[in-house]
């Protein structure tokens, strides 16, 4: 299992530092531009100005921020910033099973004496690891970002640090069905569609339910739904129900991938 | 019938069937592979030998049937089987991210290996990839170094059972010549081999024992000498001057007549055909052995036409 591991991070090493090097970039950009517009009161000066439905986008229909750490917690909601990790999630979780039955390596790879389960958990914590060091690159560049503005006494590590267990929650069930979506399929580029194409759903039916109260019943479907890092950052709580419901979805559909690719096929 | 499941029997399929959806891939496969056999599956393109291969190799549960290798369940007792297994697929698609030398490391880990065995660098020698090759990256490998690579992955650790998909593609002449040696030698120290091809000359080469397989059905299976055995062979025969017109052969039915040559097809006992033909003067005589090629065609297609049609171009 450690040498699929192994194999499977030093394959992804240059996704991993691209997308973790931009993430950090990003991070460290938002925390200067917050300083540069001269905090929080001009904020809130232009916040009557910002559109509902852009609101809607950052979760942030009840205001942007009370204060810095909120702000620029808000911004992990940001479609640049999701758009990133869930690209590098997604491209993890869809090549682990998909990907290499497409281009026959799988073949040679369990023609080894290792069971297709423990194979899969080696991908899968691939992208765990993988996940995990562009989330911490972020918070670093968040950090880093507050200090060069001349804001690092108004942020603190903790808050951003329960953000990124949120945020790796919601990673964590986006990439349990992009890897249920490869466990099954024999062609990458159609699971990483099939897997991109419900996550960009997910968010607009958040966004919709956000927006519009007759959809507001759809919004718990969306996995979106249970991702307020602005909240968890002002309050300094861990949501736990949110929590549970990304974990319980990453669970499930982690176990129904295990299941099926150890009973599936490998006939391409 | 014979016993499956025997520890004699490296291989035996029985009653093997698989269906994709509407699709019967295999119908019926029985099939038997000896401890130190050189096994080849021959057929054309889509007739299930890939398909089976991946059931021996547990990639494929099967619809219906038994599949044993080692006497163990293919399907549910895979990972035990591959301990004992070297595999080469048919595309030999092999980490382009790595150099060849990581990717060697990295299936020798996966089997637990804690280094390369002393073996790999003899087959590296022996396939011609030298030191500086292998530390490159693989993306820039042609493909018979990619081939050459994977050759080495499925020996490197000396399995009791090999299991080839088109194993030569991509081979020259002369690395496939080494190839067979690799192959006798595995032989020799009492490995088994079970090879699909459609290329006739390479089972020929190296298998002694063959099956045929048409549209998921085994058409024929045995020795290569027992497959030959009464099938019609061709003989060219010619004489000083004009053939008799009303030459007749016992054991022989005359296929074409070309100047002074009459090409026969002999099936039966050649002595008396010898014997016949003793009674003129004759200045060339050419009885080819029969090449596993005439057999495949004839059971691919060409089962109605004469073996000289199958022959043409080939020299007389």
């Amino acid at each position: 299992m450690t040498a699929v591991l192994r194999n499977a991070l030093w394959g992804y090493r240059f996704s991993l530092l691209f997308v973790g090097g931009g993430l950090f970039a990003f991070s460290l950009m938002i925390a200067y531009i917050f300083s540069a517009l001269g905090g929080l009161e001009l904020i809130r000066q232009f916040e009557q100005f910002i559109p509902e439905a852009m609101r809607a986008l950052f979760k942030a229909q009840g205001g942007f921020a009370s204060d810095a750490t909120g702000f620029l917690a808000s911004d992990y909601r940001h479609p640049m910033y999701l758009v990133a990790e869930l690209a590098f999630v997604i491209a993890l979780s869809s090549g682990a099973v998909a990907r290499e039955v497409e281009r026959g390596g799988i073949l040679m790879v369990l023609a080894n004496p290792i069971p297709r389960w423990r194979y899969l958990v080696a991908r899968i914590l691939a992208m765990v690891v993988g996940t995990v060091v562009i989330l911490a690159l972020a918070v670093a560049g968040t950090w880093v970002g507050a200090q060069v503005a001349g804001i690092g006494d108004e942020v603190t590590l903790p808050p951003f640090l329960k953000v990124q267990v949120a945020t790796f929650s919601l990673m964590m069930a986006v990439g349990g069905v992009a890897t249920l979506i490869s466990s099954v399929g024999n062609d990458g580029a159609r699971a990483t569609a099939i897997a991109t194409g419900i996550a960009v759903a997910m968010y607009f039916v958040d966004f919709l339910a956000a927006l519009w109260s007759p959809a507001s019943f759809l919004g718990p479907v969306s996995f979106f739904h249970y991702y307020d890092p602005q909240t968890v950052a002002e309050s300094g709580l861990l949501p736990w129900r949110d929590l549970a419901v990304l974990h319980g979805a990453a669970a499930a559909t982690f176990a129904a991938a295990l299941l099926l690719f150890q009973r599936r096929d490998i006939a391409r | 019938m014979v016993a499956y499941a025997m520890p004699n029997h490296v291989v035996s399929l029985q009653a093997i069937t698989k269906s994709f959806g509407n699709v019967r891939a295999l119908d019926g496969v029985d099939l038997t592979v000896d401890q130190g056999a050189a096994f080849g599956f021959l057929g054309p393109n889509g007739a299930g030998k890939t398909t089976c291969i991946r059931i021996v190799t547990g990639f494929i549960k099967p619809t219906g049937g038994r599949a044993h290798v080692f006497g163990m369940d293919a399907w549910r007792d895979t990972v035990p089987i591959k301990r004992r297994i070297g595999f080469l697929p048919e595309a030999s698609v092999v980490d382009g991210n790595a150099t060849g030398a990581e990717f060697l490391r990295y299936m020798a880990r996966l089997r637990g290996l804690r280094s390369l065995p002393a073996y790999t660098a003899t087959l590296a020698d022996r396939l011609e990839l030298s030191g500086a090759a292998l530390r490159r990256g693989i993306r820039g490998y042609s493909q018979g170094m990619r081939k050459k690579v994977a050759i080495i992955q499925a020996l490197q650790h000396q399995p009791d059972l090999l299991i080839m998909d088109e194993p030569t593609d991509g081979l020259d002449p002369l690395m496939r010549q080494v190839f067979f040696d690799l192959l006798r030698e595995a032989k020799a120290r009492g490995a088994t081999t079970f090879m699909s091809s459609h290329v006739l000359s390479d089972v020929e080469d190296a298998c002694d024992t063959v099956a045929l397989i048409r549209d998921g059905r085994i058409v024929s299976a045995g020795t290569v000498d027992s497959l030959r055995a009464g099938r019609e062979r061709v003989m060219a025969v010619t004489f000083r001057g004009e053939p008799p017109a009303s030459l007749s052969v016992d054991g022989a039915r005359i296929l074409e007549r070309a100047g002074a040559t009459l090409t026969l097809g002999v099936s039966g006992d050649v002595n008396g055909v010898i014997r016949a033909l003793s009674r003129y003067d004759l200045t060339d005589f050419v009885y080819e052995r029969l090449r596993l090629e005439e057999l495949f065609m004839g059971y691919y297609g060409h089962e109605s036409e004469p073996p000289a049609k199958v022959l043409e171009g080939r020299p007389r």
